[in-house]
């Protein structure tokens, strides 16, 4: 879908609420918004830099008198937190996820928009049946199946990496787009010879790229944001992720603000940046799954 | 090419050959998905039934058939209390939570596809809750709801109200409006505690960029055409928004309605990390109180009760689902 | 697919599930003749604890000399499992790891758990341990360990057999502001509750607009409301297990004094351990917690001259009882070797000079009255006499019952507690909500 970016002619406006309040109300409407949305945010920061009864003051105190850069390097040297071990585990287990998730979704997505096969209908339609598969309750069975009677895999990177590598939202949104080729180019690359993998790897991906950034983009921030599955599937502290690692840090931190919300901001600030670089491919991929009639 | 004769049956034999290649390449790239949501969801979700069917506490402990589902469907057992106290919480939830959403992120939607300077960046900033982790926003919200140096009870200091233990506070809040006023309320009508509130204000937060993206989405997805040829032929605001806009919306919408419903009913995560069920109980959604059964009070049946909890609530939150999809499908236009 | 094949699928899986299980419920720990055999190769075993932090390094340094210097080849590793939720976070994971067939040869735990494990059949039994000839206690040295410790290692649901070794122990004891007490004149610290509650309310002060910035008490730990009722006569739980007994009238008496000091404003409602900081502050004539808050009231102090102690509590009437409670290790079954080097390990910690080190290091109190004779521990106590004061107070304390079901029942009284502090409902409500709530989870763990 075209991004329109020409400002719609008042005519032409959905609602022309000019009439109802001037264009200041609007912005003054928008920006409390956007205050309430960001103040969280703020807080973290500002409050992550206060000297240590600043943080717990009251009334609160919204610019910092004082600003201690050392807060952050007590947080991050914070005896039984390793965070240094629980980024990079982190980063691994997200990039592999997103790599698995990609071929897969790729893959089954292809599949079922472009190849003619028997039971497709009712292999999809079961897919989406799978989204009603109780989660509260398959944590337990996937965690005897972690068990060391079963595949070993308790307490490892693979236990945090492999259930991922498949998501049903991957595959509907790779459909969706490879739906959307033109029926040409198919018929173009058969003609010419070419399978479904070469026409895959050479035509189809580098026209559906919106959708892997998005789903690229997607997967790493879920990996990242993991919580629940690795607390209960890891046990040494070496090998757990980041989010495992703020939860241990805040049981122990108490009430000390200051570094609590250093940690709280170690955690969300490389989201916060790669979001930032990439915000078009995630709003814009969040925006199509709306598009459906 | 020259057309050779080929005899029939080896036409359809190398056709058949062709279509049996096809399936079986289709099914190539199918495998890594299918293996794995075969092994991940499927299995575990056919143990997870089984379970239900036993008495299982730390270990196996015998076959019950279906005394877990009697048990917590029996009005006069213990677990059957629990269970509707906590699909009432969900109720709460999902009332405090969908609604106000969605209206907010439906006028800020609006207002955005005026053409605001700006947009982008608005939308942008709107999102941002969406993306980061519950885990480190909650902590960050810890903060602010906090009993004594809290932001939010120093707001609501400055217009005269007293500070409120929020996310510990396990009152009802139309007990609490009540009670201010002199009235005071039966405990049946105590309504949701402030605690349930001050998660849902959180899970408002949370969510409000991302509907509202896809209700902006939504609104550019109607053609401006026809509020051209609506404003030619003289229809007034009311009109177009009542005749055009919504209708065409109302897929958007609809979609939007279902899937949040859905999900505030699974929420779990932000309320773990938030108030683990607490105080009193007055935020331990379904969700929550699986967990609990599963996790700490596993030694008395946990599992199998567990268990057989969660498929009673897939069953509910079928049965809701088909109801959206029921009385409010109707009203969606499609065109 | 077909009838027969999903019958057949269904049937499969449920065989594996059971197959994945361990031995039958209700097993009664397996006696075992495995204790007097020797070590001949290197062991290597794994302990699951709670210690976090400075406490954490103090116990490596004592494994690492324990590995350093056994003799026997036992290597013992420890690893903190408590995902920064204690006891809780053990628990959950151990009970996973069962779930898992993966569980350590060692695992602190309070008590109540412990006997949930043994449900699984998981847990060696220690009496062979114990009374070996060859590698077990001899008469004095099990004489030495205070009875009450040994006593809460015997589990009632399973025959009174031992099957857990006490660990870190600390107690419920009553804290004073010395100072303060002087202050509002008095010397002695209160014989009968009324007496307290007429000191505690003393202390209250107000600024100007009616908030209190002082005090009487802190006494909202579920133990300290416990001790309150065992002081007062009553009980926890019926001998018989049959019910609970903190629903008599000793139970509606100790409610009714929370009640009416949250009601009258002369208690103070901690968030979390903030209660230190009022204590530190001086605004707290007395404070209900476990001897472990010795250590952290004086970081808190950061040297400030405050003149408390410990105390002992008020009784109506019969000798006064401290609760004790704390963390205890259970042996898992693995193999006979391993159950040996576990317990060598256990044996090692709990003699006399290690576990007046431990002590000395970390606040908890040591196993054996012998410790008392420990140069170690006497300068610890220099420096702290609120330790010793505590630690004179031990043979005198019981435990809560190590039964299935003990932290439910308490989970009962907190409900019960919070019900109190919202002011949610009255004493008799709430105390008889607990009760129904408690007794529930007695009988469903029979």
């Amino acid at each position: 879908m075209t991004r329109t970016s020409a400002v719609p002619t008042s005519r032409s406006r959905p609602l022309n609420l000019d009439k109802i309040g001037p264009s200041l109300a609007k912005h003054a409407l928008l920006i409390l918004g956007a205050a309430v949305a960001a103040f969280p945010f703020y807080w973290m920061i500002t409050t992550s830099f206060k000297e240590f009864g600043e943080a717990a003051k009251s009334p609160p105190v919204l610019w910092p008198t004082s600003w201690h850069l050392e807060n952050w390097v007590e947080a991050w040297q914070y005896p039984h937190t390793l965070w240094a071990n629980a980024f990079a585990n982190t980063i691994f287990i997200a990039s592999m996820t997103t790599l698995g998730e990609l071929t897969t979704s790729v893959l089954a997505g292809y599949a079922f928009a472009r190849m003619r096969f028997r039971g497709r209908g009712v292999l999809f339609a079961l897919l989406l049946a799978t989204l009603f598969i109780p989660t509260e309750a398959t944590i337990i069975p996937n965690f005897v199946l972690m068990s060391r009677r079963y595949l070993g895999w308790y307490d490892t990177y693979t236990a945090q990496i492999v259930p991922f590598l498949v998501s049903i939202f991957s595959i509907f949104l790779l459909r969706q787009f490879f739906l959307g080729l033109p029926q040409e180019l198919h018929d173009a690359a058969r003609i010419d010879g070419a399978g479904h993998l070469r026409f895959l790897w050479s035509i189809g991906l580098p026209l559906v790229r919106p959708a892997l950034v998005t789903v690229s983009l997607l997967t790493f921030l879920n990996a990242w944001n993991a919580f629940l599955w690795p607390l209960i599937i890891t046990s040494r502290p070496e090998i757990r992720p980041i989010q495992v690692m703020l939860v241990q840090f805040t049981t122990e931190g108490g009430s000390r603000y200051h570094l609590l919300m250093a940690g709280a901001a170690f955690v969300i600030l490389p989201t916060l940046v790669v979001y930032l670089i990439a915000q078009r491919y995630f709003i814009e991929g969040i925006a199509r799954t709306g598009i459906r009639g | 090419m020259a057309a050779e004769v080929i005899p029939a049956k080896i036409r359809v034999a190398s056709r058949r050959r062709r279509i049996f290649l096809e399936n079986f390449e289709a099914y190539l790239f199918l495998a890594p998905a299918l293996i794995l949501i075969g092994l991940f969801q499927v299995v575990p979700g056919i143990a997870a039934f089984v379970m239900s069917l036993t008495r299982w506490g730390v270990i196996y402990e015998r076959w019950a058939w279906f005394e877990n589902y009697a048990a917590i469907l029996d009005p006069s057992g213990a677990r059957f209390g629990e269970f509707v106290n906590a699909l009432g919480v969900t109720v709460w939830y999902v009332l405090l939570t969908v609604p106000i959403e969605m209206a907010i992120a439906l006028i800020v939607a609006f207002v955005l596809y005026q053409g605001t300077r700006g947009r982008g960046a608005y939308r942008v900033v709107y999102f941002m809750p969406y993306i980061t982790s519950v885990v480190a926003a909650a902590t960050i919200f810890e903060w602010m709801f906090d009993a004594n140096f809290g932001f939010l009870n120093y707001v609501i200091g400055l217009v005269g109200v007293g500070s409120q233990a929020w996310l510990r506070e396990p009152r009802g809040i139309f007990q609490m409006i009540g009670s201010a006023f002199g009235a005071g309320l039966p405990d049946s009508f105590a309504g949701p505690s402030l605690s349930l509130v001050a998660v849902s204000i959180f899970t408002i937060w949370h969510f409000i960029g991302f509907q509202t993206v896809i209700f902006l989405a939504g609104l550019t997805n109607i053609s401006r055409e026809l509020y051209e040829a609506a404003r030619i032929d003289g229809a007034r605001e009311r009109q177009i928004l009542r005749r055009i806009t919504l209708p065409l919306l109302s897929p958007t919408l609809f979609f939007v309605g279902i899937i949040a419903t859905v999900g505030a009913m699974r929420s779990f995560s932000q309320i773990y990390v938030l108030t683990n069920g607490g105080p009193l109980d007055t935020t331990r959604t379904v969700p929550l109180l699986i967990f609990h059964t599963f996790f700490e009070r596993t030694a008395v049946n946990g599992i199998g009760l567990g268990a057989a909890m969660s498929f009673i609530f897939v069953l509910i939150i079928i049965a809701i689902t088909l109801f959206q999809f029921r009385v409010l499908g109707r009203r969606v236009f499609y065109d | 697919m077909g009838t027969m094949r999903r019958v057949l699928l269904v049937t499969t899986i449920a065989a594996i599930l059971v197959g994945a299980c361990g031995p039958g419920p209700q097993t009664a720990p397996a006696a075992s003749t495995d204790a007097d055999i020797s070590l001949t190769a290197p062991v290597e075993i794994t302990l699951w604890h709670n210690q976090t932090g400075v406490l954490a390094k103090a116990f490596n340094d004592l494994v690492v000399e324990f590995n350093a210097t056994n003799g026997k080849g036992i290597t013992v590793k420890a690893e903190d499992q408590s995902s920064g939720n204690s006891y809780t976070g053990i628990y959950q994971k151990m009970l996973g790891a069962i779930q898992a067939g993966a569980t350590p040869e060692m695992v602190v735990a309070v008590e109540n758990q412990v006997a949930d494990y043994a449900k699984a059949g998981v847990i060696v039994e220690l009496d062979p341990y114990i009374n070996s000839p060859k590698n077990g206690l001899s008469k004095e040295s099990l004489a030495d360990i205070y009875k009450p410790y040994l006593e809460s290692g015997k589990y009632p649901q399973y025959g009174n057999k031992s099957l857990s070794f006490p660990f870190v122990k600390s107690l419920e004891v009553l804290y004073r502001n010395d100072d303060l007490a002087k202050e509002l004149g008095f010397t002695a610290p209160p014989k009968t509750w009324d007496e307290f509650e007429k000191q505690a309310k003393a202390a209250l002060k107000t600024d100007a607009t009616g908030k209190a910035t002082r005090w009487g008490v802190s006494i909202f730990s579920i133990d300290t409301w416990l001790g309150q009722v065992m002081n007062r006569g009553g009980s926890i739980v019926k001998a018989d297990l049959s019910s609970v007994g903190f629903d008599g009238k000793e139970g509606l008496a100790s409610l009714q004094l929370l009640e009416r000091c949250v009601n009258e404003g002369w208690c103070y409602i901690p968030k979390g351990f903030d209660w230190q900081d009022r204590f530190a502050e001086g605004n707290l004539l007395y404070v209900g917690a476990t001897s472990t808050s010795i250590g952290f009231i004086i970081d808190t102090l950061k040297g400030k001259p405050l003149n408390w102690s410990v105390v002992p509590w008020p009784d109506a009437g019969a000798a006064a009882k401290q609760i004790q409670f704390g963390g205890v290790v259970a042996i898992t079954k693995t193999t006979p070797e391993k159950q040996l080097a576990s317990w060598e390990f256990l044996k090692w910690f709990s003699d006399s000079k290690q576990t007046a080190r431990w002590a000395a290091a970390s606040g908890y109190m040591p196993l054996r009255a012998s410790a008392a004779n420990d140069q170690a521990l006497k300068d610890y106590w220099a420096k702290r006499p609120q330790s010793k004061q505590a630690f004179d107070l031990i043979p005198g304390s019981v435990a809560g019952p190590s039964i299935r079901g003990y932290q439910e029942i308490r989970d009962s009284i907190s409900e019960m507690e919070t019900k109190i502090t919202t002011k949610k409902a009255k004493a008799e409500e709430a105390l008889a909500a607990a009760a129904t709530r408690a007794n529930t989870a007695l009988k469903d763990n029979k």
